[in-house]
């Protein structure tokens, strides 16, 4: 039986459509973009390297203290770190990482680790009648209904005058 | 002498760092203690293993 529900169905599951499709919204633009860059598997290292509840704070590492009590899911990772996990440069997962926060997948937040790292923000946790419950801000961008017309109607028009 | 028991998961976090780093101290700055050498907790395998390891049955049976 398929659970629909199942995240990782979601994830897999959105139907990209061409950029030249007049049915396309605004939601999957940000998909296509997300897909075909690469970005999701910067997602999907990050989403891997998440803080978990078990984690105790280090010198230089306050997160659980700054965000896991706080229900946030973070992940503190290095670029180095990144560019290992994925064989991309580094100027592109800067690129990728800058794409993400536009498409508001991931936030960075203000207070910075150990030697200037960043901390990105990929949701926030609850409990529901006692059970743990992520929710991933991509999550939630899956959700939206997708009857809403395409803001990026100029997009074409570019097109043509390219061609 | 005081004798202080370490809980499962502070000794499986231990043991995750030795491995990554070749056995050096914690002290080391190349042996510090990472987030992804922590254990998940239940709650967590509940949701993130659970979930893809369905994702994963479910695509293997829909090949047969």
């Amino acid at each position: 039986m398929i659970n629909k529900d199942n995240s990782f169905y979601k994830e897999y599951n959105v139907s990209i459509k061409a950029l030249d499709d007049p049915d396309i919204t605004e939601q999957e633009i940000i998909y296509n973009e997300i897909y075909t860059t690469g970005a999701y598997a910067v997602f999907r290292v990050m989403r891997k390297f998440m803080i978990k509840k078990y984690w105790k704070d280090t010198a230089g590492y306050p997160l659980m203290e700054k965000f896991y009590s706080k229900n946030l899911l973070v992940c503190s990772i290095s670029i180095r770190k990144l560019t290992k996990a994925t064989n991309f440069g580094n100027q592109k997962i800067q690129k990728l990482l800058i794409q993400l926060e536009n498409a508001g997948w991931i936030l960075t937040a203000d207070t910075k680790v150990k030697d200037g790292q960043k901390v990105y923000v990929l949701g926030y946790w609850s409990t529901i009648d006692n059970k743990y419950k992520p929710t991933l801000y991509s999550h939630e961008i899956i959700n939206i209904p997708t009857k809403v017309k395409s803001k990026f109607e100029g997009i074409y028009n570019d097109y043509d005058r390219m061609v | 002498m005081d004798k202080k028991h370490k809980t499962m998961m502070e000794f499986i976090t231990e043991q995750n760092r030795f491995e990554r780093t070749n056995g050096l101290p914690a002290e080391h700055p190349n042996g510090e203690v990472m987030p992804w050498d922590v254990p998940m907790s239940s709650e967590e395998i509940a949701y993130w293993k659970k979930e893809e390891e369905e994702y994963i049955k479910m695509i293997q049976e829909s090949f047969k």
